[in-house]
């Protein structure tokens, strides 16, 4: 189809999505008005779980499927990248060794990046823990702090040596945390059902809230998120670099 | 009036999205775009989320009685952004084996299926 003949008829299904939209969506409740079921999961994350962050109570206590299945979205998502990125059959995996034996060698990287890489790791890797860790009583969590890990982790990618090729062994030992995290979660999940509760259910004692220790399982949760959610995206990045750094047609040899 | 606006901003920029999606010359531009049609449904639900007066869901020295926005909303825009960076990851590396099979970035060059 042209360029043109795909506008027009992309003119034609946007304006009726329009139209669709505009319908549905003026069938929604005015802005500012909230289904009671907002309220009311608030009151249980607060009063009943002692969870300070509703939104950590929702995902790691209230709603705990759905974040395992979130999970496993995640960890296919990095099984998928790998498998793209895969070292095909017309193609070698070159080792460390042969990429810091390139010539001509990549030209350096400045000062200025490496020094400030390398300053910032400590940082990010603070503030990552401290939002798992306090996941359930100020904005923050897993998910938030399992990314920040992995900034500093490539912010460490950045402070050395760009072609040397990362977690050259470790890659095995992330996918086994990524592994055992996911399923840490559905274990903790099962906690529920091993003392004669319903899966999800919320087993230890939930404590005083804004205590570190309260909310019962929700930080456990928290944590076991925060290290799925590191160690996947850690492997698709690991797939990413070593698309672009090591993986050539074998006939480029 | 503020309803309007709220839910017209989530439906222009999907379909500003969908619009650089259609008309894109380069895979990665196009897997981006389709990350601008997605943050539409950013805004969309936090809209519904969203409570007059209320403060965020989070009760650090706030009685947990105050109006507060919808948790729910906010747990599902989460939910949304995990699966907005899978998708691109996976988009991404579709577009990095795409350039690799055929030498080109243009999806209007990637006519036919081959191989």
């Amino acid at each position: 189809m042209s360029r043109r003949g795909r506008l027009v008829v992309f003119a034609v299904a946007a304006a009726g999505l329009a139209g669709l939209l505009a319908w549905g969506l003026g069938g929604l409740p005015p802005l500012g008005q909230t289904p009671p079921y907002g309220q009311m999961l608030i009151t249980v994350a607060t009063m009943t779980r002692q969870v300070q962050n509703a939104v950590s109570g929702v995902n790691f206590d209230i709603r705990l499927a759905d974040t395992i299945l979130e999970e496993f979205l995640l960890l296919t998502a990095a099984t998928g990248v790998t498998v793209l990125l895969r070292r095909l059959d017309d193609e070698r995996e070159r080792s460390p060794e042969q990429l810091a034996a390139e010539r001509p060698a990549p030209p350096p990287v400045s000062d200025a990046v490496r020094v400030w890489s390398l300053g910032l790791i400590g940082p990010t890797v603070v503030v990552g823990l401290s939002l798992i860790a306090h996941g359930h009583l100020s904005p923050g969590g897993g998910f938030q702090g399992g990314a920040l890990m992995v900034t500093a982790g490539l912010l460490g990618f950045l402070a050395g040596r760009p072609r040397a090729l990362p977690w050259g062994g470790g890659v095995e030992l992330t996918e086994a945390m990524e592994g055992a995290a996911g399923a840490g979660i559905v274990i903790l999940g099962l906690a529920g059902v091993a003392v004669g509760g319903a899966f999800g259910q919320n087993v230890l004692p939930v404590g005083q809230r804004g205590a570190l220790a309260s909310g019962g399982l929700v930080p456990l949760v928290g944590g076991a998120v925060g290290v799925a959610v590191a160690s996947g995206t850690a492997l698709v990045v690991r797939a990413f670099v070593a698309e672009a750094l090591a993986i050539r047609r074998a006939r480029q040899r | 009036m503020m309803s309007g606006l709220a839910y017209g901003v989530a439906g222009f920029v999907l379909l500003t999205g969908l619009w650089g999606i259609v008309t894109s010359r380069d895979s990665i531009h196009l897997v981006l775009c389709l990350s601008v049609a997605q943050s539409g449904t950013y805004v969309l639900l936090l809209a519904i989320g969203y409570r007059e007066g209320g403060t965020a869901p989070v009760f650090q020295g706030v009685p947990p009685s105050a109006p507060a926005v919808d948790p729910v909303a906010q747990a599902l825009a989460l939910t949304d952004i995990v699966v907005a960076a899978v998708v691109l990851a996976l988009l991404l590396a579709l577009a990095v084996q795409a350039h690799k099979r055929f030498g080109t970035r243009d999806p209007d060059e990637l006519r036919a299926l081959r191989g």
